[in-house]
């Protein structure tokens, strides 16, 4: 694409990513969580991959890095399924009395952000390279 | 009343982008639609749907429709 779009594609890539950040990390407690921060991150990506040449930003953001890090987040999910099991905790409700840190709910969105995020990113990539 | 004046100015961005010969035009007016969908969400107390809207409908989709019309043609017919 022309000028324009590149410039303006790598001024808005890091605010994209911290406004997706901010989702997830804040989404016990206000509106977000896993899901829609996953998908805002994932934006971000592909608006970098779309706006250059894919050959440019791969050779800093490879494919087979988003496959492991989706590999460790499903396995992190896993084991937060399990531990939830063993000590028969509730993984999905908020509970109030632990406040700001919102017990097993942060975790689970973020390992549900990382997971959303790579696997959108992974279709973006195959798509464009096809 | 705010309900039905926001359900005509969506179905009036869709026709637009009916039939607009443009598919890259077509594909920003289809996300501003999107985005009055979202503003319905909101206005009916579901800020988690409205945020998800956006962010897929009116930007994953349409990055998605746009790598479809580059690897294709720009103008219809």
């Amino acid at each position: 694409m022309d000028t324009i779009v590149k410039t303006t594609a790598r001024i808005m890539f890091p605010f994209i990513l911290m406004y997706g950040i901010y989702i997830t990390l804040h989404g016990h407690l206000t509106p977000g969580g896993g899901f829609p921060g996953g998908v805002i991150i994932a934006t971000g990506f592909a608006l970098l991959i779309i706006a250059h040449k894919e050959s440019r930003v791969e050779h800093t953001f490879r494919q087979i890095s988003f496959i492991d890090a989706k590999s460790i987040a499903g396995f992190g999910i896993l084991l937060l399924i399990m531990f939830g099991i063993f000590f028969r905790l509730n993984i999905i409700q908020v509970e109030k009395s632990l406040g700001i840190l919102g017990g097993l709910t942060l975790p689970s969105n973020i390992f549900g952000t990382i997971m959303v995020a790579t696997t959108l990113v992974i279709i973006v990539y195959s798509i464009i390279k096809e | 009343m705010i309900f039905e004046l926001l359900l005509i100015v969506m179905i009036g961005l869709i026709a637009v982008a009916i039939n607009l010969k443009d598919l890259v035009h077509a594909v920003i007016v289809l996300a501003s639609a999107d985005v009055i969908i979202a503003l319905i969400f909101l206005l009916l107390a579901a800020p988690d749907i409205a945020i998800t809207q956006v962010a897929i409908a009116s930007g994953l989709t349409s990055l998605i429709f746009i790598v479809a019309i580059r690897k294709s043609i720009r103008r219809e017919e």
